[in-house]
């Protein structure tokens, strides 16, 4: 094993169950990556105004057309929550993937989670599965949120997929302007 | 410095929808707060810190108010605490 080897390699998730393969990601620097496959609409247009007020950052929703959700930036997972997943990018930009409107009331039912914080991922590994049935039956819209947690430390984070347009996980939307 | 205890109303804890609200409120304000569950702590200007202390409702968080502002501040925080 090779001196750098520890800081290439994924660390294997010790309790968490084995995800789907992995999406492949769009490579670009400062880009985040749709979280899941689906329709993007703005953040503006996200009907909760904890989103839509971008008081939880700038970046985009997807309503989703799978049940996957993958990271959308490489780096470290920060926070995990059932339907949601906090990643700190290695180039600083905080990234907070929320699951549904109001789902934190489920208490982690219909979601199942492939990481756990301190994980390393790369952008497009699979980070929760949600059961679209579940947020159904709970009444909740199941549209994911991607926001910039820390958009204030940034010049602007721009929606670079055009909104209504239906796009694959993996494929970059998000790109942030520092 | 102002020293505040805060026992979660808020069953859900400090989830998104209360940190966002923390956060807004406190763009005005000038004074660090530091907010401690346990042996975590986080600024209340850092989302994901906040959403990583996984403070549940009826804990009790150990908020530290320093700056100018740090009695206004202190104000808006207890309003907006779940």
């Amino acid at each position: 094993m090779g001196l750098f080897d520890m800081f290439k390699k994924k660390p294997e998730p010790a309790a968490a169950p084995a995800g789907p393969a992995s999406v492949k990601a769009d490579a670009a620097a400062d880009a985040l990556v749709a979280p899941v496959s689906g329709r993007v609409v703005k953040m503006t247009d996200v009907p909760d105004p904890v989103f839509s007020g971008e008081v939880l950052g700038k970046g985009c929703a997807v309503w989703p057309d799978d049940e996957t959700v993958y990271a959308p930036i490489s780096g470290t997972v920060t926070v995990t929550m059932g339907h949601a997943v906090g990643i700190t990018g290695d180039d600083g930009i905080e990234v907070l993937v929320h699951i549904g409107v109001d789902t934190v009331d489920m208490n982690g039912k219909g979601f199942t989670g492939y990481v756990k914080q301190g994980d390393k991922v790369k952008a497009g590994d699979p980070c929760i599965k949600m059961t679209k049935a579940d947020i159904a039956a709970a009444g909740h819209p199941d549209c994911v949120v991607l926001a910039v947690s820390n958009t204030p430390e940034f010049a602007d984070v721009q929606l670079i997929a055009d909104p209504e347009s239906t796009v694959a996980a993996g494929t970059a939307v998000v790109k942030v302007v520092r | 410095m102002i020293q505040l205890t805060h026992v979660l109303n808020d069953p859900q804890g400090l989830h998104a929808r209360p940190i966002a609200t923390i956060a807004s409120k406190l763009a005005s304000c000038h004074s660090d707060v530091e907010i401690r569950l346990g042996e975590r702590t986080a600024s209340a200007r850092d989302l994901i810190g906040m959403l990583g202390l996984g403070a549940r409702g009826g804990e009790e968080l150990h908020i530290t108010v320093t700056g100018e502002d740090e009695e206004q501040t202190a104000d808006i925080l207890r309003t907006v605490l779940p």
